[in-house]
């Protein structure tokens, strides 16, 4: 029996079966990891019993009524949960090629910190930027950002902490901002930390990132609270299939974020087997949708964009619906 | 564009094939990427860490509970601020006096001694006073951030601020704001959607702030002993009411509908080390230094200029003579018909017939445009231009005593009256430098400093006018 998310009673589970409204909430709602098939538990509802806060891929999220109501659930009946697992999943072996690393052998490396919030984000900037030779604070139009600049084996690294976000759609300025900060600064390097007590919606964000086509290096933080809750990781076998190492960190105590920086500097320096490109596998009618975009895409004239490098990304992005990355184009 | 057209065309033809729409077809295959690769990596043992900061939400948003629990918290957090703050407060109040005297003394007499002595000091003095409450106060903000408890202050007043078009977020920079406006507009950048972010931040200058305590205190105490906490309250409630209108105002005119959903994530509890509450608390007070310090500089010095030219011939004889209580250690008192004289008194003079229909005097025209800078200075150019004692009482009764005819029988509502107009024009220069930088809109700062000032006109207006029909 279909109920409305905002009607499920507190503590009962259910899964969601369909998600109204507009294309621009069902994508921010996604991000959060309200997707069909993933199961859904009512925590509580606020004083005035508006909003309310569900438990959905392990995080506590908060939403009013109004919203819940778009989001259509049948209850699981008690002793059937199913650890929230996503019904349909396809494997996750991608095709994949080498990936080009942007000159190598440089000596200044931009590293732009991108992550979700609350993830710890800061707390390895902090950690990093602690023999800081310079930090800046700028509040911008409308994010506010925050650089480092220290030196590790000969080299000179600039960190950039951008604002948390939870994808890299156009959804708000922050995540504007971050999108355009990786397409036209071209950092040599992408940090993406990670909340390793939210995996699986930590990861979208990374997903997102593949699609860019860009370098990457994973933190996997708060891994001792990961450890605590008796989870396990076989990380190098996670960063082979994405073709991204993983570092675990525990930023708020400065554990692992030299060895964190120490990969990065073998990945500059190609030294790093695990880098290649992988292209997350779409539906087979997508997959010709996006095939057929990016040749187009890759003869269009774009003045700040390599356009060639980032060709999926704006495929995908098309398809979405969103166009706003047109804009980049004359 | 033909490339949108091609787009549009590929996703209405998936979106036939499929029950899903292409978009979500997307959303699914990237989360059946990552299923598929944690299937084979991930292994879990079942114990979740949000158990704990579930337990820890049965108690703080509990149905009856969370909003008392809330309002101790806040009360909490300004008891400390301005009690155990008072201390140093006090420190630094008499170490720039001291600092201000023995300038004073050293320096040779002439324009750049009083420049320092009667401009600078007093001017940044009287704002970098206030560092410890906003050290303090940034320490608690810091520590609740860092918690997790603010995502669930918003979590529980949401509804309540949602009638007014408002965020839960919005609710802890408007209680900072009681304090200080200035951390309120920093604080909002917590607020993730523009429209929300923007809209706290006009709304922010109605709360009535710490400086402007001074400036009811003195009228209060003069002309209504027997109303006191009535006439206050009325006071920060005028405060709340405009800055809830105004939010609904400015929601409906100057944004379009399309709200973003109320999304928030709320974070599991955790203790944040010591380290990095200081480290954040740091980085709030630095910004605070870096962007109040030249405002607040800049801004005293041509107040400062303004008071001070021209040195005519006529009253420089009195300055002289005034200068004789140098050896005692006090400052240089500016002489009232110097003020007078000056290009602040010509110009609260010649702006008066804009505030005479609000039954304001020139010389609460004069003390409105010196308190632009910070409003606690209203109470100090009305002490000198009434020549009163210091206290607030002598300054209050000096002023009742020299009422033109006409108020005589009007005064308590003419103190009514100024006390409004203090409380809603103009935010000081500091709330609208951050503004400016937060907002990242001259346009916007502008907007909210003619707005405030507007509103502040029309409704003391109003209460005077008004109010002479019955008295």
């Amino acid at each position: 029996m279909l109920i409305k998310l905002s009607d499920l009673k507190k503590g009962d589970r259910g899964r969601i079966e369909r998600v109204a409204g507009d294309e621009r909430f069902r994508k921010r709602i996604a991000e959060l990891g309200f997707v069909t098939g993933v199961e859904v538990e009512s925590i509580r509802k606020a004083p005035f019993k508006d909003p309310g806060a569900y438990l959905v891929k392990g995080a506590h999220i908060s939403l009013r009524n109004t919203e819940a109501r778009k989001i259509e659930v049948t209850i699981t009946p008690k002793g059937q949960e199913d650890n929230g697992k996503n019904s349909k999943f396809i494997s996750s072996h991608g095709s994949s090629r080498k990936m080009d690393i942007p000159s190598p052998g440089k000596k200044v490396i931009e590293i732009a910190l991108v992550g979700n919030p609350n993830c710890g984000k800061t707390s390895v900037f902090n950690y990093a930027s602690k023999s800081r030779e310079k930090v800046a604070n700028y509040s911008g139009v409308t994010v506010s950002m925050k650089e480092a600049s220290f030196y590790m084996d000969g080299y000179h690294l600039r960190l950039v902490d951008l604002p948390g976000t939870y994808s890299l759609s156009a959804h708000s300025p922050e995540e504007e901002y971050v999108r355009e900060y990786l397409m036209k600064k071209n950092p040599d390097i992408v940090l993406n930390v990670l909340d390793s007590t939210k995996l699986e919606r930590n990861l979208y964000l990374t997903t997102q990132l593949i699609d860019m086509n860009v370098p990457v290096v994973v933190a996997l933080n708060m891994y001792d609270e990961f450890r605590n809750q008796k989870d396990y990781l076989k990380y190098d076998k996670l960063g082979n299939m994405l073709g991204i190492p993983f570092v675990p960190t525990i930023a708020k105590k400065g554990r692992g974020i030299s060895a964190l920086f120490k990969k990065i500097i073998q990945v500059i320096e190609q030294k790093e087997e695990s880098v290649r490109q992988v292209n997350i596998p779409y539906n087979v009618e997508i997959e010709r949708a996006i095939n057929s975009l990016q040749d187009q895409l890759q003869k269009m004239p774009a003045a700040e964009i390599n356009v060639v490098r980032y060709s999926r990304y704006y495929a995908v992005k098309l398809l979405e619906g969103d166009f706003t990355v047109l804009d980049n184009f004359s | 564009m033909e490339l949108e057209e091609k787009a549009r065309t590929s996703i209405a033809h998936i979106d036939n094939l499929f029950t899903e729409s292409t978009s979500d077809l997307i959303t699914d295959d990237k989360y059946g990427f990552i299923e598929g690769a944690l299937i084979e990596t991930l292994v879990q043992g079942g114990q979740k860490k949000h158990d704990i900061s579930r337990r820890i939400d049965n108690v703080l948003t509990h149905n009856v509970f969370s909003l008392p629990l809330f309002f101790s918290i806040i009360l909490l957090v300004f008891y400390f601020t301005f009690s155990i703050g008072g201390y140093p407060v006090a420190w630094l109040e008499s170490l720039f006096d001291l600092a201000n005297g023995g300038l004073a003394r050293l320096l040779p007499e002439g324009i750049f001694r009083d420049l320092v002595t009667q401009g600078i000091i007093p001017g940044v003095g009287a704002v970098a006073v206030f560092l410890p409450n906003i050290i303090i106060l940034f320490l608690f903000i810091s520590f609740l951030e860092d918690t997790g408890y603010m995502a669930r202050t918003a979590f529980i007043v949401d509804r309540i601020m949602h009638r007014a078009g408002l965020h839960g977020k919005s609710f802890i920079p408007l209680l900072i704001g009681f304090g200080c406006n200035v951390p309120a507009i920093m604080a909002t950048r917590t607020i993730e959607d523009r429209r929300n972010r923007l809209l706290t931040m006009s709304i922010i200058p109605f709360v009535s702030c710490s400086a402007r305590l001074p400036v009811y205190v003195l009228f209060i105490s003069a002309f209504f002993s027997s109303w006191k906490p009535l006439v206050l309250f009325s006071l920060y409630l005028t405060g709340i009411i405009m800055a809830w209108l105004t939010a609904i105002l400015f929601g409906k005119l100057l944004f379009n509908k399309t709200e973003t959903p109320f999304v928030m994530e709320l974070p599991p509890y955790r203790l944040p080390t010591p380290k990095a509450i200081f480290q954040h608390m740091w980085f709030k007070t630095w910004y605070f230094i870096k962007k109040m310090g030249g405002v607040i500089l800049f801004a005293s010095v041509i107040i400062w200029a303004l008071g001070y030219f021209p040195t005519g011939i006529e009253y420089s004889g009195k300055i002289t003579e005034h200068e004789e209580v140098i050896p005692d250690g006090n400052v240089p008192v500016r002489e009232p018909v110097q003020i007078e004289n000056s290009y602040i008194g010509r110009l609260g003079k010649w702006i008066h017939p804009i505030f005479k229909p609000l039954g304001f005097d020139w010389k609460m025209s004069v003390s409105i445009l010196t308190g632009l800078p910070a409003k606690e200075i209203i109470v100090s150019t009305l002490g000198v231009l009434y020549q009163a004692d210091d206290g607030f009482e002598a300054k209050g009764n000096a002023f009742k005593g020299s009422e033109e005819e006409i108020f005589k029988d009007r005064s308590m509502l003419r103190a009514f009256s100024f006390m409004i107009f203090t409380l809603l024009y103009f935010p000081c220069i500091g709330t609208l430098a951050v503004m400016r930088k937060e907002s990242g809109s001259l346009r916007w700062t502008l907007l909210t400093l003619g707005y405030t000032t507007l509103v502040a006109w029309i409704t003391s207006f109003l209460i005077f006018q008004g109010g002479s029909i019955f008295v």
